[in-house]
């Protein structure tokens, strides 16, 4: 298969130096407007092929699989161009900026000669094995029935204002609700389902133009949550998730590092799985085993966009409550 | 020149703990005074280690001020960089996108940079001279490092495996070169892809090379398998700094060194302790098991 990896910053470099070295993937193409990165990739290895856009990487290029790593309120447009192609996609998170766009991106799908086209959006912590532990043990019930739960996700990334597109109001594009919340929806919507109320505040700290913390109050049928989301954390080495469950018969609490209930507990490392390269995180690479084998054999994949309509709803639900 | 047989690790130092992100910020409180940081590596030479791995975090300068105060500690404990502290670019790229990053970088007078430095990054960038850009990061990188003996220099796994994972090959050649060359110090690099970092190398032409991997019983962080990185270490010339040794503390320190020990080769450790009792214990079975 041949990849094009459009946009070719933190997230672009990550996947396309796993897809790389991934057996089904023969070549990496870059689409990347910044000139600059487009030469000194070309001064390092000069067989990876670069474009100052997709469209001119589309004409010129047989691609299998595209890789989305642009800002998100330019996925819209991207993956309007992709489906027509019937080309399958991963988006780095989220989708898209707004339930209006994942919304119109699911129509134009649908109304596309494949749709079942695949797509995978990037909310990679589906992948960590602590979290997927947590299901089943809701799943079987070994907390009992739940009363409440917390969840929280928090770095220590902005503590200043800064001017880049997360930065900006752009289209919904930016924030931490798009940006962490995203993470975190994501999970809290796979672990409990989908509110039937939610609350939600933003508050600006060090930010102009966009929210630096989110919280939100979740209103289930039988049991409440809520949820805090702040990139302007002090004292955070790297993004920490926290989700702690409480129920009739006991306590759940699980993070991105381990997994505690009162009948199972273990470290992400003992869970930790060898995979065929391991750039940042061995579940990024999971997430794209995952994908390649959907996409070969034509079968349904995790986080697609049915899924992120869901998360989008509550996104858009905690922004306009707020 | 050689490197160190046993190396104590840093992570405690600077708050980082695999397991428990609660556990690392405890050991951050326990280590912030930088003389109990020292104290500890006073410990660790006496129980048999001969230096220590510092990420060139901000308060490297600060550990390397004070050891340098301790004529025992200057004399016979070397200081080996693991450059740069990624996390600390992570988030900003994350913030300032990939060309600021670098150009906040290059052109940074921030006191560990010279002016001369700078000056050769800001050209590099408008020149677009990527060596030179490249020489300016690792010089503004090591700059924490310039009071102390460091035998071997170590480019942090998450760059190598970009590159390796890239196929950049002419970045890792010219580290390899530009290392020592300019700092007559042994290139190093680390990865948790050590069976293909391994054999890229090998392929490229770096003779003998230096790498620091996960190598321990479990398996653990081991990629793509404890299999294949055990016949890589067969199959390949040259030097594994063991780490992860313990597999997180998954095993215990005998079954973790009995497992090295059997393949003879493997004579380098890195073990990140930080209690006297623990170091003292590791570094022992350390000794006798990789006969060091």
């Amino acid at each position: 298969m041949r990849a094009l990896v459009i946009g070719f910053g933190k997230m672009g470099m990550l996947h396309a130096a796993t897809l790389n070295s991934l057996e089904p993937i023969q070549e990496v193409v870059l689409a990347e407007n910044t000139s600059l990165i487009r030469e000194g990739v070309r001064t390092f290895n000069s067989s990876i092929k670069t474009y100052k856009n997709y469209h001119e990487a589309l004409e010129k290029e047989k691609i299998d699989l595209a890789v989305v790593c642009t800002p998100t309120h330019t996925h819209l447009e991207i993956l309007k161009d992709l489906i027509q192609k019937g080309i399958p996609t991963f988006v780095e998170k989220p989708l898209a900026a707004s339930f209006e766009e994942v919304l119109k991106i699911k129509q134009i799908l649908e109304e596309s000669p494949n749709p079942n086209l695949k797509i995978m959006v990037g909310y990679c912590l589906r992948f960590v094995p602590t979290f997927v532990k947590a299901k089943e043990v809701l799943d079987k019930k070994e907390i009992g029935e739940i009363l409440n739960f917390e969840a929280t996700m928090f770095s220590s990334d902005v503590e200043e204002a800064h001017e880049g597109w997360r930065f900006q109001k752009k289209n919904q594009g930016g924030g931490v609700l798009l940006d962490l919340g995203g993470h975190l929806v994501d999970l809290v919507r796979f672990l409990f389902g989908k509110p039937e109320k939610i609350k939600g505040e933003t508050k600006k700290i060090y930010s102009k133009n966009v929210e630096d913390q989110v919280t939100a109050r979740f209103d289930y049928k039988n049991f409440f949550g809520s949820l805090d989301v702040c990139w302007s954390k002090p004292g955070v080495r790297k993004a920490e998730v926290e989700i702690r469950v409480n129920g009739t018969k006991g306590t759940l609490i699980v993070s991105n590092d381990f997994i505690k209930s009162p009948s199972y507990s273990a470290d992400l490392s003992e869970l930790a799985e060898s995979v065929p390269f391991d750039l940042a995180g061995f579940f990024y690479t999971k997430q794209w085993l995952e994908f390649l084998e959907c996409i070969q054999k034509d079968k349904l994949n995790r986080n697609n966009v049915n899924e992120s309509l869901d998360d989008h709803e509550i996104l858009d639900a905690i922004r306009n409550s707020a | 020149m050689m490197i160190d047989h046993l190396i104590l690790g840093d992570n405690p130092f600077f708050g980082i703990n695999h397991r428990s992100q609660t556990a690392g910020k405890e050991k951050l409180r326990q280590f912030d005074d930088v003389s109990k940081i020292v104290d500890l590596f006073q410990v660790a030479k006496n129980a048999g280690a001969r230096g220590v791995m510092l990420a060139a975090h901000a308060k490297t300068k600060d550990i390397t001020k004070k050891l340098i105060q301790n004529s025992d500690l200057k004399s016979n404990f070397s200081v080996y960089p693991n450059i740069p502290y990624l996390m600390k670019y992570v988030s900003e790229v994350t913030k300032n996108g990939m060309v600021g990053t670098a150009t906040r970088m290059l052109t940074s007078d921030s006191g560990a940079s010279n002016l001369l430095s700078m000056m050769k990054g800001g050209f590099g960038l408008v020149r677009k001279d990527f060596h030179r850009m490249i020489e300016t990061g690792i010089d503004f990188e090591f700059s924490i490092y310039s009071n102390v003996k460091t035998p071997a220099i170590f480019l942090h796994n998450g760059i190598v495996d970009l590159l390796l994972g890239l196929q950049m090959k002419d970045v890792l050649l010219f580290y390899d070169d530009y290392i020592r060359q300019k700092y007559k110090s042994i290139p190093g690099f680390g990865t948790l892809n050590f069976a293909k970092l391994s054999y890229s190398l090998k392929s490229w032409g770096i003779q003998k090379p230096l790498i620091m991997a996960p190598f321990n019983a479990r398996g653990y962080y081991m990629n793509p398998s404890r299999q294949a990185c055990e016949k890589a270490l067969l199959e390949n010339d040259g030097t594994l700094l063991a780490m992860n040794v313990l597999a997180q503390g998954a095993l215990d320190p005998k079954t973790a060194f009995e497992y090295l020990g059997k393949f003879g080769t493997i004579k380098h450790v890195i073990i990140g302790a930080s209690s006297k009792a623990h170091i003292e214990e590791s570094f022992g079975l350390a000794k006798k098991y990789l006969g060091v």
